[in-house]
């Protein structure tokens, strides 16, 4: 009996030794992960900035559409131009390289922030995934989303579920991860050591979750790949498996348990960029079966919602992964605008009248598109307006615009000349300016086009218009 | 499942705590115990191979029974062979079949005869090396009636299977461990700790030091056609230091992991790069295999109680087959071979001419990692390969083998760190005892400190490839 409590008193002793260690090391980890002394080099990691700037517009913001997805996502859509089209507050959560199991607790995290009216998952994410075979991109991929959450016990929960055990360790911690950059990269270490000594630097620009990547379009070459090679991407190629119903149903439960509305939305590659998409329509059909009758999903790949895309919308890549670029995003977004409306998702809510929202995005990307000038605005106002068109005076720090909204039922031509009186240095003279119609958007509610001018011109005066 | 991995730390513990709160109460459940959670162990890498433990065990349970229990010389004989059949059946159809038959296909073809046959695909389980070794040697004892069989199959299916040594050694003798299986184990707290400050030195050794060593090898290796000069001189070398420091880091945290559960396990390695002879050497190295090879081969032999010549020739039929023993290759035999030859040769004409014992201690290293190129090489021609390029040249290729210039200063500072402490420990007595004789807080910083240094120091990561054990392979 004695040796059995002087046995238990040991293995006590050993055990409270141990743990104090345990606790020491993790102390020491946590200190470091903390400093941030390894982290990687952040200045391009947009999906930490997306987290940040949520966690910051959700402080006094409420976030009425979230969207929800990977590159796809971010290159494809315009959540500024989205939010002043539907006088809403939209945001972009998406992380390259993710799947659909990340799309799941990235919006459980963000719901526990700010419950949305309506979530959009993007579906490129939707696609097979096996969780303990991630390596090398896909898994720096997943840890780069999974760092860049906030919530503890979400975060902690989620673990399992998107790593393998031996990862674990790499996904909680930077140090971990990233020791060696005592030998391979000090350099970052000194960085971090001197940013860790500064205040972070609060962003000044509202930023919505977009990552703008691509401006050119598809070009003659790859054309021509496309034409002797054919294309490189293959819609029966498409597989999903248990995993991607699993976290697919949980999205839809998540949403229906928060009364949250939910709808599906498919970007569009170029169309000689994939073959057989049928094939990959009709398994992600099975997937979004429990949606039913499919009117909670926007196929824009799909030949009905294909027209106005171009060359110019997609990447210039033969690559399998084509994202679109900013005028295909344009587009992508105000064909969104009108399914969103179309099928009252927001149940006619916007938050246009109001003044904060008012404040938020004034004169921002995509608010003149959708609105119009206050009155007493010196930098924007209206030229000129009928019930055709609205020319309106833009100015800012970098450029002067000239946008025309075109009503699209009247528009026919592909070009607009306009008879303006331009003052610049006191002087003032008359010059034709051409606004080409080359429609990079065209939706049932919007024709925007935007005619950049010479920054020296002070002010425009339209005297006439032509060719309308 | 390997020592260095999540799922080992989250498994130890568990043992840990069950072992001594709930199983050590009494023999037959905590044997039970050592027995399920060392088939857990095992199964992990696979679960096929188990049945393998369980035939080489029981089979050697009964045969040793049989064995005592026999007058009769011939039948205990006979009892002995079929015991010796089923090991060393086992371990020869595993690890030798493809080998046994490529050579003879190819002494055939050069004989002119043409024969073909289609390779098996045996995979080679983990640890067979070493346990049937185990159960052969107890079976060999009871033999030589140097031990009487146990009667008690958990305590010796516990013997065969414990985990700590269970997949690379030691390779523990029954006189030795077996007894410790018919009694509860006792828990002193300096046991426990000594226990794991060895598990932390352990992987010090292999996260730290081996597993850095390996990443300069394995570069100069996979490219090996355009590797010369210094670089490949300092691949041996760190190759020397690797299967050291690998081996043995392995074998203490077997020994340490043992210790924290309350026994003892045999040292296998007493820094051998600290040997004044070719024989001195191999008292130092892998002393459990080396020992099994001098007790149940050298010595049936004849040992040193035989001539000269004889004596030369035990000591090369024990290199060979213990060359043969470390893998399927003519490589392993040629570097068993080399082996042998130096403690005959070298030890005899060339050693005694050195007069300082660093001298000694550098000559022995070298022949020894010279030798080494045989083990490491994958073919023969590999290894002439690598004797022909080794030269002092092409210095500025040495950062360019996956440690850039601080790594590789870094890692010689590490090695003759290491090597001085070794020196230390031989001459004035254990580092790690006396630094346990300090107060709680200088230990305490000492275990953080070590600690710490495997965390930010050593090799892992998500993009570092999972490195098992060297021994493992065997």
């Amino acid at each position: 009996m004695k040796d059995r409590e002087q046995q238990n008193k040991t293995i006590k002793k050993v055990i409270l030794k141990t743990v104090l260690i345990t606790i020491v090391i993790l102390i020491a980890i946590v200190f470091t992960d903390k400093k941030g002394f390894f982290n990687p080099d952040n200045r391009n990691n947009h999906t930490l900035k997306k987290w940040d700037s949520f966690y910051d517009f959700t402080k006094k913001n409420d976030v009425d559409i979230l969207l929800i997805g990977n590159s796809h996502l971010y290159t494809g859509i315009n959540p500024k131009n989205l939010s002043c089209a539907l006088g809403v507050n939209a945001f972009i959560l998406a992380s390259p390289g993710t799947r659909v199991i990340d799309h799941y607790y990235s919006l459980e995290e963000a719901i526990k922030v700010s419950k949305p009216k309506l979530v959009i998952i993007e579906t490129y994410g939707i696609k097979e995934h096996e969780v303990f075979q991630l390596k090398k991109g896909p898994l720096s991929d997943q840890f780069k989303s999974f760092s860049a959450r906030r919530d503890f016990s979400l975060k902690l929960k989620s673990t399992p579920y998107l790593f393998s055990a031996k990862h674990y360790p790499y996904a909680w911690s930077n140090t971990l991860r990233n020791h060696d950059f005592i030998f391979n990269n000090y350099k970052q270490i000194s960085n971090n050591i001197q940013l860790s000594k500064k205040r972070k630097k609060k962003q000044q620009k509202l930023y919505l979750g977009r990552y703008v990547r691509f401006q050119t379009g598809v070009e003659d070459s790859v054309l021509n790949l496309y034409n002797t090679k054919g294309s490189p991407v293959n819609g029966a190629d498409f597989k999903t498996n248990n995993t991607t119903t699993i976290y697919i149903n949980k999205i839809i439960g998540l949403c229906r348990e928060n009364n949250i509305q939910l709808m599906f939305l498919t970007l569009p590659m170029y169309n000689k960029h994939i073959e057989n998409y049928s094939l990959w329509r009709n398994k992600l059909k099975l997937n979004l079966d429990e949606f039913g009758d499919m009117d909670h999903w926007l196929d824009l790949q799909i030949p009905e919602n294909y027209s106005g895309f171009s060359r110019n919308s997609f990447e210039n890549t033969y690559k399998t992964n084509q994202h679109m670029t900013y005028s295909g995003s344009l587009l992508a977004t105000y064909k969104l605008v009108d399914f969103i409306n179309t099928r009252n998702f927001l149940e006619n809510y916007s938050r246009k009248t109001t003044q904060k929202w008012r404040n938020v995005f004034y004169a921002d990307e995509g608010f003149f598109e959708n609105n119009t000038p206050v009155k007493h605005d010196k930098n924007n106002r209206v030229l000129y307006k009928d019930k055709n068109i609205e020319i309106l005076l833009l100015k800012n720090s970098k450029y002067n615009t000239l946008l025309a909204k075109v009503n699209p039922i009247t528009s026919k031509k592909n070009q607009i000349e306009l008879e303006s009186i331009l003052k610049s240095n006191n002087t003032e003279y008359t010059q034709k300016l051409v606004l080409n119609l080359d429609i990079y958007h065209s939706t049932k509610s919007n024709l925007n086009y935007l005619l950049n001018i010479n920054k020296q011109v002070e002010n425009i005066e339209i005297i006439g218009i032509e060719n309308l | 499942m390997l020592f260095n991995s999540v799922e080992f730390a989250i498994y130890l513990p568990i043992v840990f705590t069950l072992y001594w709160y709930a199983f050590n109460r009494k023999v037959k459940s905590r044997n039970i115990f050592i027995i399920s959670c060392s088939y857990l162990f095992y199964g992990m890498w696979d679960w096929r191979f188990l049945s393998l433990i369980i035939i080489s065990s029981l089979a050697d349970y009964i045969i040793g029974l049989r064995i005592y229990s026999n007058d009769n010389s011939k039948h205990r004989k006979t009892l002995l062979l079929i015991s010796i059949l089923i090991n060393i059946g086992i371990l020869g159809f595993f690890k030798y079949f493809n080998f046994f038959t490529d050579s003879f296909l190819t002494l055939f073809n050069v004989l002119g005869i043409s024969l073909s046959y289609e390779r098996m695909n045996i995979i080679l389980p983990v640890g067979i090396s070493f346990y049937t070794f185990q159960t052969l040697s107890y079976t060999l004892d009871i033999y030589r009636k140097k031990l009487e069989p146990t009667k008690d199959i958990t305590a010796f299916f516990a013997f065969v299977s414990f985990f700590p040594q269970l997949v690379a050694g030691p390779i523990e003798r029954a006189k030795d461990l077996l007894p410790q299986f018919y009694k509860t184990t006792e828990a002193t707290y300096k046991t426990i700790r000594s226990g794991l400050i060895l598990i932390t030195i352990g992987l010090f050794k292999k996260i730290v030091i081996a597993d850095r060593l390996a990443i300069y090898i394995d570069s100069c290796y996979g490219n090996i056609g355009d590797a010369h000069g210094l670089p490949l001189l300092i691949a041996v070398i760190f190759f020397a230091f690797q299967l050291y420091l690998d081996f043995s880091a392995y074998s203490d945290i077997a020994i340490g992991i043992a210790k924290t559960l309350g026994f003892n396990l045999s040292t296998n390695f007493n820094s051998p790069y600290l040997s004044t002879s070719f024989s001195d050497f191999w008292k130092r190295w892998h002393i459990s295999l080396s020992s099994w090879f001098k007790d149940y081969v050298y010595i049936s032999l004849g040992g040193n109680k035989v001539s000269k010549n004889k004596i030369i020739r035990n000591i090369l039929i024990v290199f060979l087959l213990s060359g043969l023993w470390h893998g399927a290759s003519w490589n392993f035999v040629i570097w068993g071979a080399l082996n042998g030859l130096f403690l005959v040769i070298l030890d005899k004409y060339i050693i005694k001419l050195f007069k300082l014992n660093l001298f000694k201690h550098i000559f022995i290293f070298f022949s020894w990692a010279f030798s080494l190129i045989f083990f490491r090489a994958q073919s023969f021609s590999e290894a002439i390969y690598i004797f022909k390029n080794i030269s002092l040249s092409n210095k500025d290729e040495i950062y360019n083998m996956g440690l850039n210039s601080p790594e590789l200063n870094f890692t010689f500072w590490l090695l003759l760190g290491y090597m001085i402490i070794e020196y230390l420990n031989e001459r004035k007595g254990s580092l790690t005892s006396k630094i346990t004789e300090h107060n709680t807080y200088i230990r305490m910083l000492f275990y953080i400190l070590l600690v710490l240094s495997i965390i930010f120091l050593g090799k892992y990561g998500v993009d570092f490839n999972d490195t098992s054990f060297i021994y493992f392979q065997f």
